[in-house]
């Protein structure tokens, strides 16, 4: 027998997270490394867009912005100089600023629906106006096309303008998918500690007949959820990580790829997802526990 | 452990004690699977500190009479009291408090498999929340007092029927229990004739009954509990019946049995 001062700490009651073999464990947990992967990836789509959203509120701040590019043989910045001039003599205007070109207009060009192609080599002006704004954007863009100057004008008004629309639209998306990915780990979470006490009623009735309270019992399955949940958040949001740092990397030397805003600073937010998804995990573990444990008798 | 337990291992029963029963059914109802047996109504008190041999009924009924008295399952209908506490009134807090204080080895001898048989031994002490090295040398006390001592770092599956009872009997005392329910661990040992599978379960019953320890064994055969030095509490056609043991010690205390209500 072992001396009683060299016992080993107490094996887990439940077992062993890990056991050789695919269960439905490993599937759950392979699907949370998934959905954690999906949602780290989303939240740092919502930091980038958060960070251009600062970037953009200077450029949006008048009334109204238009985006002009170059055509033909005549350069951005010639283009820039001709809409100027057009947009002066546009009633209601009141005045023209040209922008300094900026990394975040591309974006705002995207936003704005520049053409693919001549998002990148854009020039912004910013309107101020004495009548309404709708008014003066509809008016400009009028005078601009008589004038030939390929441009977007944008009134920054719900739900006209397309700029916002965009950004409404990106956000919702975004956020619905979070949404999802965070509904989605609670269903898992909770099936995955339901099934694991229907297994093992056996070892349930073991406990309450060795003195386990339904409390006691609860939250040995919920620390086990939580243990996996944690486990695949942090491979899931490894990954996405991973996944985004090397995007960053590669992207510029790819013409073609979109550059998604994504910088290293938007790498730091799979950590906050780890939490969402372990404190989601808490809470429909706990719940399913209780609920599975009261058919479990 | 020594070979006498009410040296070391057991405390002695508060003789103040005495004065109320530790068990108390008042026209009970047992709850087996598929519900509440039809026409149940056990009445009987059994003081603390008793040995009382269960027969007669099924062996699920019995079983499910030994899960009620445990606490691991509420009657349908009845007054139950435990240690004069009505478990009805009681709430979730004392009736953990009061399930502590029964060792239970009903059923066929289960055990968590991954575990160690020490760990599956010390399951009471460490559910109970006390601290490792407060149980240890208890456990492995007890552990050795039923002959595993030097099987304690094996798994469970590697025993062999009767150390699986006599492991399932150290789990249900290594918690220092004040009441011990125990199936006829004999005949839950299938494919082993109980005498070979367990002879020592019976001299390990007496000897946590001489530490003043209320034990309530059941077991299928009425004339092999009548033979022994015990009083029994026979079930049959819904009631509880006081069986006088043909070996029954002068002066000891069988069950108290009420009118049916």
């Amino acid at each position: 027998m072992t001396a009683a001062k060299d016992r080993p700490r107490p094996g887990d009651l439940i077992g062993p997270l890990a056991r050789p073999g695919v269960g439905a464990r490993s599937w759950a947990g392979l699907l949370l490394v998934l959905l954690t992967a999906v949602g780290a990836l989303g939240a740092m789509a919502t930091g980038a867009a958060l960070r251009q959203a600062q970037d953009l509120r200077e450029r949006m701040a008048d009334p109204v912005t238009v985006a002009v590019w170059a055509s033909g043989l005549e350069s951005a910045d010639a283009a820039a100089g001709r809409a100027s001039e057009s947009l002066a003599r546009v009633e209601g205007v009141k005045d023209v600023r040209l922008l300094e070109p900026d990394q975040a207009d591309a974006g705002l060009a995207r936003l704005m629906g520049v053409p693919a192609g001549h998002s990148d080599d854009v020039r912004l002006l910013v309107l101020d106006t004495t009548r309404d704004p709708g008014v003066v954007a509809g008016n400009a863009a009028r005078a601009l096309a008589s004038a030939a100057v390929p441009a977007r004008v944008d009134d920054h008004r719900w739900p006209g303008s397309p700029t916002l629309t965009a950004i409404a639209a990106s956000v919702g998306a975004v956020l619905v998918i979070v949404a999802l990915m965070a509904v989605l780990t609670g269903v898992i979470s909770g099936w995955i500690t339901r099934r694991e006490i229907s297994a093992r009623a056996g070892q349930v009735d073991l406990l309450r007949l060795a003195g386990a309270g339904e409390g006691y019992i609860g939250r040995l399955f919920t620390a086990r959820t939580l243990r996996l949940s944690l486990w695949a958040a942090c491979l899931g949001a490894a990954a996405a990580a991973a996944l985004a740092g090397l995007w960053v990397r590669v992207s510029p030397r790819l013409p073609a790829a979109p550059s998604l805003g994504l910088s290293r600073l938007d790498l730091a937010w799979p950590a906050p997802w780890i939490l969402l998804v372990v404190l989601i995990a808490a809470a429909t573990a706990s719940l399913s526990a209780r609920m599975a444990l009261r058919r479990v008798r | 452990m020594s070979t006498d337990p009410a040296s070391a291992a057991f405390e002695p029963v508060d003789a103040s004690a005495q004065l109320t029963p530790c068990v108390r059914f008042d026209g009970v109802s047992v709850v087996a699977e598929g519900g509440a047996a039809d026409g149940w109504a056990l009445s009987f008190a059994l003081a603390p500190g008793s040995f009382h041999r269960l027969t007669g009924a099924s062996a699920p009924l019995r079983s499910a009479l030994l899960r009620q008295i445990a606490l691991a399952q509420p009657p349908a209908r009845g007054l139950f009291q435990l240690f004069g506490r009505d478990v009805s009134s009681v709430g979730r807090d004392e009736r953990l408090a009061l399930r502590r204080r029964i060792g239970s080895a009903v059923g066929p001898p289960r055990f968590i498999d991954h575990l160690s048989v020490w760990d599956n031994a010390a399951l009471v002490p460490r559910i109970a929340g006390r601290a490792l090295a407060d149980y240890r040398p208890q456990v492995d006390e007890v552990l050795a007092w039923v002959g595993l001592g030097r099987l304690s770092d094996g798994l469970p599956s590697v025993l062999d029927p009767a150390q699986k009872a006599r492991l399932a009997l150290a789990r249900a005392i290594a918690g220092r229990p004040e009441i011990l329910v125990i199936d006829d661990l004999a005949e839950e040992v299938a494919g082993e004739a109980p005498a070979a599978a367990n002879a020592d379960v019976p001299r390990l019953l007496t000897e946590i009954h001489r530490a003043g320890i209320t034990v309530i064994a059941a077991g299928a055969d009425p004339a092999a509990a009548a033979r022994s030095a015990y009083p029994v509490l026979h079930l049959q056609d819904g009631r509880a019946t006081a069986l006088e043991s043909s070996l029954q010690a002068p002066g000891a205390q069988g069950p108290i049995i009420s009118a049916p209500s």
